[in-house]
């Protein structure tokens, strides 16, 4: 099982500096979010433009038309990704797999 | 001088959530660049840490003010079906309306990216603090996502410039 203190800490700690270990999970799941949001309003801007009918669901917002849909859309996409990686790594911590890492080496 | 209620929403779109990006973006950036064990004291540590951590929040706040007022507030006088809307001006002549097919695409779209990169950025500054300073790719992950969320913004910030040039919204 890793645990936090077998990560490695490639910088020389600066003297002196208060440091609370955290695991890395939380950054991973963070990073994954953004990059799972950015790809889902690649998706449904694709879908929405190759789709009138697609394009008309999307309208949640008569006046900011189908923009409205794509926004909310993946602003939630992001919010459960955020949320079901950083589930998924509370429960792999407290598993005997160990931690999710951000490798830092 | 008088600006109109759509003036005065453009400029808060763009100005004033503009301005207060540009400044939390080059208090980021330093911030984290500096971020380094020979670069930081003991003493020091602290006041940069907090002053990272506001223009980090400060930079996140503001793209998403951007992007909100601009999608929600400008964005529909913006696309109005009117002849005098600005979008209907740049479509009627074809040496304008590259400016809504490429330059309001990208204001639309790429620029929701911003405050989504700013977003995490922000989140890992604040979750893991002063372990930035032991943990450098975890710090040039974090400072490659802050330019990333700035330069989707400055493209988008410059397409809206001169898209109000070539038809504001009044």
């Amino acid at each position: 099982m890793s645990t936090i203190a077998d990560r490695s800490t490639p910088t020389p700690d600066a003297p002196d500096i208060p440091y609370e270990d955290k695991p890395e999970g939380p950054i991973s799941a963070a990073i994954i979010a953004a990059g799972l949001g950015a790809l889902f309003m690649g998706i449904i801007t694709t879908i929405s433009e190759a789709s009138t009918s697609a394009a008309d669901w999307l309208q949640f917002s008569d006046k900011v038309g189908p923009l409205s849909g794509k926004v909310i859309i993946t602003v939630i996409a992001c919010w459960c990704a955020g949320s079901g990686c950083t589930s998924r790594y509370a429960e792999r911590s407290t598993s005997p797999e160990g931690h999710w890492r951000l490798h830092c080496s | 001088m008088h600006l109109s209620n759509h003036e005065w929403w453009g400029l808060v779109h763009g100005m004033g959530f503009g301005a207060v990006f540009l400044l939390a973006f080059a208090g980021g950036l330093a911030g984290l660049y500096s971020l380094r064990p020979e670069l930081v004291t003991a003493t020091g540590v602290t006041e940069r840490m907090r002053r990272l951590r506001i223009g980090v929040v400060a930079m996140a706040l503001a793209a998403w003010g951007t992007v909100i007022t601009g999608t929600w507030v400008v964005y529909p006088w913006y696309r109005d079906k009117s002849p005098t809307s600005p979008k209907s001006i740049l479509l009627s002549n074809p040496d304008t309306k590259d400016w809504h097919e490429f330059g309001m695409e990208w204001k639309e779209h790429i620029a929701w990216l911003s405050p989504i990169l700013a977003n995490a950025v922000a989140f890992i500054v604040l979750y893991y603090g002063t372990n930035l300073i032991r943990h450098d790719r975890v710090r040039k992950t974090a400072m490659a996502l802050f330019v990333l969320a700035f330069a989707f913004a400055a493209v988008a910030g410059t397409m809206g410039a001169l898209i109000t040039k070539s038809a504001p919204v009044h």
